[in-house]
Order: structure tokens, then sequence, then C-alpha cells
């Protein structure tokens, strides 16, 4: 393989995990944008949707109705979530909301060991479409299938938010919660809305990051959490296309920094990455330094 | 607004550090002095019935290798109990695989129950704690899994394993991958983070290369938490090795080897013990990679000599027994015979014993070499239709 067509295939590989990055950042991000909380068990939401669809698969369901029921359960989990344990916080500091989230992914993983055993788990690979080859360069089709739904996810959202009532609620909400309630916005319901869909979102990534990358364990979804985490704050945490450019940067970061620099320094450099943005650009890539976001 | 953002950053700083330290084991030191060899200290009870202890983490996250050398060895005991009419007892405590709690139980097992001989531990930290603090008793301890070279290298004439050091095993397949399978040039993917990983890799590069071979690339690393190594592995793919050697335990050793195969790695694959367990966690797509890749193990469960003690352990726990439970049961049978060759519950004559026993076990002949260490034949198990199979047969 020549010089070259190695960069592409580093290039492929960075663009496959910053897609992955790319759809959890977005849960991240709408739900920070909404409610002003970073949802810590964001992360942790991507192992309870991988594994409700292993179950289903296992349970000899086609993957069709696995991946909805997966949705689902995430989006109903997501809404119980938000009404047990960030409602009566609503109107509590950020610190404790923030010590709330971290609380509930422990309280996940540790209920998912419990249940399942902290053994790993085979997850049966659904997508098994052919892979494409240009060249050189081969793309497997768990590559391009996962580009491809964290781009439309991310346009479908855009467009939800910008142009239906339920996305004009949810700008509302973002603005000013106190106002909109006294424009007649129920405030509650486009909480959940926001929480539902973050949830479901979390569900995909879980999904397609379990067929790349099985066998799965409870705590799957911690790191590739902070990740997307670090995604969301590059990209402007409460921008939705920021959270996808976020996702595909660290991504590539990630692909070059293991390929031609060291894979050992990969978090070092990753983290210094975050901090000087955080210094130099608070409001991150295409965060705007204005409080209404979504 | 700004203060925020940092708050933020130094919160996910915060955790990552924490996850971090939760990842470093206990570890233990074991003290190099070598001891008088008669500290006089004598087990509790009569040839026919004393006590033997063992331990093991039979609860956690470690809970599947505790369980099966701690299982094992109560097996055994029953099983020579019934053979030979004695009632030797066998004491099972739960070390949680946490070096200063297998101390505290060792301590028990030497001055309350005065036990003849100690089954384990199980996990290299906490064992080597244990080896060092036995130097006191000179208690005889036969650990069925403790790989660290340290735990009978540091230790005193009283300390033996089962198991194969790690730096003995990757010498093992190396040499393998070399005269058997006739490869010469390899690649090495491994884990930075885990010692395990680490010191496998090192003897496997030192080896390969004594031996003549070469290695296409320098060795690829990734750290613990990776589910991700396609950047490594296409260096490694146009590096265009032979061999692929994975050290690593079978979680990743899946998430590699299908990862290789999708990038178009046609390389063999090798490994070592770190690889029992992953037919276990591939599902049946990851099976086609899988295929063919050959590892040195304790034991393959197609060996005639296993049957039996299979069987029995599957009737006894309802679980399937592994190399843990089957080196569990032949160093308890060996400690055994070295009490009843002694004929003395003394460890000093007991230790004397294990230093010249030839154990006939079901995974073949045991002996200890002066450090400890065991010699026994090596045995190479590759995957064959989604099935362990002794390379060979």
């Amino acid at each position: 393989m020549s010089g070259f067509s190695q960069f592409i295939m580093q290039f492929i590989n960075g663009l496959n995990i910053g897609s992955i990055y790319a759809l959890i950042a977005l849960g991240y991000t709408m739900v920070y944008g909404i409610a002003k909380l970073i949802n810590f068990a964001h992360g942790d939401i991507i192992m309870v949707g991988a594994y409700v669809s292993l179950i289903c698969l296992n349970a000899g369901l086609p993957w069709y109705l696995a991946c909805i029921i997966s949705i689902l359960s995430c989006s109903a989990f997501g809404v119980i979530m938000e009404k047990f344990a960030y409602k009566p916080l609503r109107n509590a500091s950020r610190i404790s909301l923030l010590i709330t989230a971290i609380g509930i992914s422990y309280l996940l993983e540790n209920a998912f060991q419990l249940i399942f055993t902290a053994n790993p788990k085979p997850y049966p690979s659904f997508i098994a479409l052919p892979a494409l080859k240009i060249g050189a360069v081969t793309i497997s089709a768990n590559y391009y299938i996962t580009f491809i739904i964290s781009v439309v996810l991310m346009v479908v959202l855009t467009l939800f938010i910008r142009n239906t009532n339920m996305g004009k609620a949810m700008r509302a909400v973002s603005e000013d919660a106190g106002a909109a309630r006294l424009m007649g916005i129920n405030v509650d319901n486009t909480i959940s809305l926001t929480f539902a869909i973050g949830s479901a979102l979390a569900a995909v990534a879980g999904i397609l990051y379990s067929n790349c990358y099985s066998p799965i364990n409870p705590t799957m979804g911690s790191l590739p959490g902070i990740k997307a985490f670090i995604a969301a704050g590059l990209g402007g945490i409460g921008s939705i296309p920021g959270a996808v450019l976020g996702g595909f940067f660290l991504g590539m970061i990630e692909a070059m920094v293991k390929a031609y620099i060291s894979s050992q320094l990969l978090d070092s450099i990753v983290f210094t990455v975050l901090i000087l943005m955080l210094v130099l650009k608070p409001a991150g890539i295409l965060g705007k330094d204005v409080r209404e976001k979504v | 607004m700004k203060m925020n953002k940092l708050v933020k950053g130094g919160l996910a700083a915060v955790m990552c550090l924490a996850l971090a330290a939760c990842e470093s084991g206990a570890q233990g030191g074991g003290s190099s002095e070598q001891p008088a060899a008669d500290t006089g200290y004598t087990a509790a009870g009569d040839l026919s019935s004393y006590t033997i202890g063992t331990g093991g983490p039979t609860s956690g996250d470690l809970a599947v290798y505790g369980g099966a050398v701690t299982n094992a060895a109560a097996l055994a005991v029953k099983d020579w109990n019934e053979a030979h009419g004695t009632n030797i007892k066998c004491e099972i405590q739960d070390t949680t695989g946490d070096a200063t709690q297998a101390v505290n139980i060792y301590n028990k097992f030497v001055s309350d129950t005065k036990v003849a001989g100690i089954i384990g531990m199980t996990v290299s930290g906490e064992s080597i704690a244990v080896a060092g603090a036995s130097a006191d008793t000179m208690v005889p301890i036969i650990s069925p899994s403790a790989t660290a070279e340290a735990f009978t290298a540091d230790a005193g004439a009283n300390v033996f394993r089962a198991c194969y050091t790690d730096p003995q095993q990757a010498a093992l397949i190396a040499d393998f991958a070399y005269d058997t399978l006739g490869l010469r040039k390899a690649a090495v993917l491994y884990n930075s983070d885990d010692d395990y990983s680490v010191g496998l890799c090192t003897s496997f590069e030192a080896e390969f290369q004594a031996k003549g071979g070469e290695l296409a690339l320098k060795s690829e690393a990734f750290g613990t938490d990776d589910t991700n190594f396609s950047t490594q592995l296409t260096k490694i793919a146009a590096a265009q090795p032979d061999v692929l050697f994975i050290p690593n335990y079978y979680e990743k050793d899946v998430m590699i080897a299908t990862q290789a195969r999708d990038l178009g790695i046609d390389a063999q694959f090798i490994g070592c013990d770190g690889w029992d367990g992953v037919l276990e966690v591939a599902s049946a797509s990851d099976l086609a990679s899988l295929e063919g890749a050959v590892f040195i193990n304790q034991y393959s469960p197609d060996m005639e000599s296993v049957q039996a003690i299979m069987e029995e352990y599957q009737a006894e726990y309802g679980q399937s027994i592994n190399s843990f439970g089957i080196n569990s049961y032949d160093a308890t049978m060996c400690l055994l015979e070295a009490i009843e060759a002694a004929n003395s519950l003394n460890a000093a004559d007991i230790n004397a014993q294990l230093a010249k026993i030839e154990h006939k076990g079901i995974l073949g002949t045991l002996k200890f070499d002066e450090t400890g260490d065991p010699i026994k034949t090596p045995v190479y198990v590759t995957i064959k239709d989604g099935k362990y199979v002794s390379y060979g047969k």
C-alpha cells in the first residue's frame, strides 16, 4: 500500500470513529442547549440501547424491529430519567445537576453489571452490505453506514428544530424558559421531548457502535461518552452542526495522532486540544458567545 | 460563562484520572531474601485429616478466575478423600483480588486454621503479596494462575506455580510460529497499559528475532479502553506481515481479529493464554476472522485426559471448567501427593518433596524448576470450525 493510499485509509478511519462521536455528541448538545445540563449519563444510554437491541436480536427478532424497540425504549428511558432525576432539581444549582448525572451514570453501569454480569457479550453484527473498493482502499459497510446515518440525522435534526412548531418551542425554552412558559409553551413537555430525541440518538449510536465493536460490556459507553462530550465542547456545546463537526474533528485528530505520532500520547494530545480550545475560544468552533443556543 | 466551561473541562479531566486510577491493580511487594528453610511451622491435624487453604476473587469482576481456582481445588480434595479414605478439608476464602485482603486471609490460614498448604492465590498482584508474607512460615504455596515472573522469582523455596510465566509462554509461541508454522515476518499489536500484554510483547520480539525472524514494523500499541484499532491495523496492513501476534485478553482479541480481517490483513493470528475464552464472546459473524488462529494454552478441551474432569466439574458446579480450574485441580493433587510423600505436616518437609516431585496430573507430568516455575509440555490450541482444537489434530 502506498503512503498516499495509507493516508486516505487513515482519513477514512478518522471519519468512521468521528461519525460515532458525532452521533453521541448530538445528544449531548441537544440536552445542553435546552436543559442547560451536561448529561453525563448520556454515554450509558448508548450501552442501554446496545443491550436492548442485543436482547431483541437474541430473541430472534429481525434487525429492524430490534432497532425500533431499542430506540423507543431508550427514548422512554430518557424521559423517565429526566422526570425522576433531573426535574426535581430544575431550580437547583448546576453542580447538583451535574453530580446527579454522574450518579445516574454509575447507577446504570452497575445495574447492568448486576443483571448481565461484567462479562462481555457477543453482538451479532447485522450490517451485511458489501465493502466499497476504491483503488487500494477498502471501506467496510460499517464505515459508510455509520457516516451516512450521522450526517442524515444531523440534517434532519437541524431542519426539525428550525422548521417545526416543536422545534420552535425548543428554541424558545432554550432562550428563556420563564418567558416561554408565559407564552403558553409547555416547558416540561418540551424538555421531555428533548430527552426523548437525545436518547433515541444515543440508541442509534449504541447499535452502530456494537456492530463495529462486538463484544459489548456494561461500561462500553463511558469512554465514547467522554470523547463525545469533548467533541460537543470542541464544536461549541449547544450547536447541532458544531457537535457533528466536533465529532469528525476529534475522530480525525485521533486517527492522525495514532497513525503519525504515537498511540501512547493519544489521550494527552486530545485533552490538550480541548484545553487549548476552552482557553482560546471557550464557545467552541461553531458556538456563539450568546446565551440562546439550541 | 467562561468559568463554567473551565470547570467542566476540569471535571472531565478529573473523571479520566479517576478512571485511570481504577485500572491500576494492587501490587504487593515480595521479599527477595531467602529465609531459613525450616521455620518449624507445622499444620494442625494429622495426615488423614488436615486442612488446605485456597483463595481468589470469588466475587466481583474476576470471579470467573477465583471461582474456578477455588472450586477445582475443593473438587480435587473431595476426589482425593474418596480415593484414599481420608478426611482432608479445603477452606475457601474470597480475596476479592485485593492484595491486602489476600495477606489477611493468608494470616488467617496460618494462624487460625494452620493449613498444610495453600492453593493460590489467583491473580498475580495478590499472589505476589502473599508469597512475600509467607517467608516467616514457609508454608507451601502453589498458585495455579499467577503468571507474573516476580511471584516465584522474588520468593522463597516454598512458592511454586502450575502455570507458565508470561515470558515462558511468549517465547514458546514465538518458537512455534518460527519452527512449526514457518513464519518469518511478524507484527505485534499490544496493550501498552497492561503489564501482561507488554511483557508478552517484549519476550516475543526478543525470541522471534533471536530465532532469525524479522519484525515487519515497530510493535503497535493501544490503550485499555480502546475498541477501535483500525489506525494501528492500517499501518500493519501496509507492512504486510505473515504473522500477527495479538497478546491480549479475549475481548480485545476478538475485536482485533475482526477489524484486521476487515482491513484485508491475511496474516496468521497467534496469541497466548489470554485467548482462552474468545469463542465465548465471538458472535457468529466474528468466527470467520478467528478461524485458524493458534494460541498457547494450559489445555485444550478436546484432550482426552480432561474429559472426565470437565464432566465432573459441570455436574458439581453447573458450569464448565476453564484452564484456571484444570490447573488448580492438578496443583491441588500435586500438593496432596507431596504431603503424602513427605509423611509429615511440617512445611519444610513438604517443600522438599515439592521440589523433586513428578506429579502425573491430567495435563501431563508437572514438576518444578529451582525457582518454582513449572516444567511441562506446552499445548497449542487452534480454532477450527468455531471450536478449540489441539493443533495438528
